[in-house]
């Protein structure tokens, strides 16, 4: 069977995370990852006036797609909502939610490696009882990541009075 | 396969196929009715934004969302010049509308999407890995240009919804 079609999602989800190891200085400027690391600790519980999410938020959120969408997409679609939030237990600061998206990344990137092109058609529900075909969690995850790194960028941009 | 509320696109079978239902969505693809899909595309953050929002900046800002919506098209422009057309273009030579136009904006960024989307839809597989020439570097693969384009359409679609957010003070979550 042809993993073409996996290979290439496999390489945007990943890039959609973080920069590939051999990045050159124009590479990976819109990962969610390389966004996270000009994050400064007093950013990341900042508001702009009128803001409601903040960088820990969005992350937090990032985090927890990837799980559902992994679970929904390509495992036994049983991780309940509140199972999939970072663990109660662990204080969120960022290198401890850092680490929460790389392992909810590779519960993605293990599911999706799995399968196949033809396997990426198949019918699979959503957490809210839609239906999609399989490579619509992969696809989504990864415009997922990317929006709200540029989300993130904004508010540190403003947090840090920088915007340009 | 069940059937679902809303289409889904047509059924990839190669790796252009993909890469242009990936770039597609990530400059077109439009919200249903119930919200469930589309969050994340350039046209779809645009749609919510009102006149008053498009210089508007918030405090300490810098880029209203009129700048981004501009940059979005003259990247979109060069990034198809160089990955499908004649790699000659220069940064300050590309055509763009008024800034302020908002409507002459949104229709001039579909043609840009029109340029990426048609160059690649004229691409077979192989041609993805050839190298292109570059503004600034010696040379880069033709998918890396494809790629770059997918990420930042949804990157700025994230910066301006936020701008929109806080400028309509309904800073939120998008549905599901």
């Amino acid at each position: 069977m042809s993993r073409a079609l996996v290979d290439q999602l496999l390489s945007m989800l990943a890039q959609s995370v973080e920069p590939p190891a051999n990045a050159g200085p124009t590479d990976g400027w819109h990962s969610l990852l390389s966004n996270l690391s000009s994050v400064r600790n007093e950013d990341w519980d900042w508001l702009p006036p009128g803001g409601k999410r903040s960088i820990s938020h969005l992350a937090l959120h990032c985090g927890f797609a990837m799980r559902l969408y992994a679970s929904y997409g390509f495992g036994d679609a049983t991780l309940k909502r509140q199972d999939a939030v970072f663990p109660a237990t662990q204080t969120p600061t960022k290198d401890n939610v850092v680490a929460w998206i790389r392992e909810g990344y590779l519960a993605l990137h293990h599911g999706l490696a799995a399968s196949t092109n033809e396997a990426l058609d198949d019918a699979r529900k959503t957490h809210w009882g839609e239906t999609k075909p399989r490579r619509w969690f992969a696809v989504t995850m990864i415009e997922h990541n990317l929006y709200h790194a540029g989300e993130i960028n904004h508010i540190r941009a403003l947090a840090q009075q920088n915007d340009a | 396969m069940e059937e679902t509320r809303y289409p889904v696109p047509t059924v990839p079978r190669t790796e252009v196929d993909i890469l242009l239902d990936l770039l597609d969505q990530s400059f077109q693809r439009e919200r249903p009715p119930d919200g469930s899909d589309g969050w994340h595309s350039v046209l779809s953050n645009l749609q919510s934004v009102r006149d008053e929002d498009w210089n508007w900046v918030p405090p300490d800002g810098k880029r209203p969302i009129c700048q981004l919506a501009i940059h979005i098209g003259i990247v979109l422009h060069m990034y198809a010049e160089f990955a499908f057309g004649s790699a000659k273009l220069r940064w300050e030579d590309v055509p763009h509308p008024d800034m302020l136009d908002k409507r002459a904006i949104t229709e001039w960024l579909k043609e840009c999407h029109q340029l990426m989307h048609d160059g690649l839809a004229r691409c077979t597989d192989d041609q993805l890995d050839e190298l292109c020439e570059s503004w600034d570097e010696p040379q880069r693969v033709r998918r890396w240009l494809v790629h770059t384009m997918i990420a930042h359409n949804h990157y700025h679609a994230g910066e301006i919804n936020h701008i929109r957010a806080l400028a309509q003070k309904d800073d939120a979550w998008e549905s599901s």
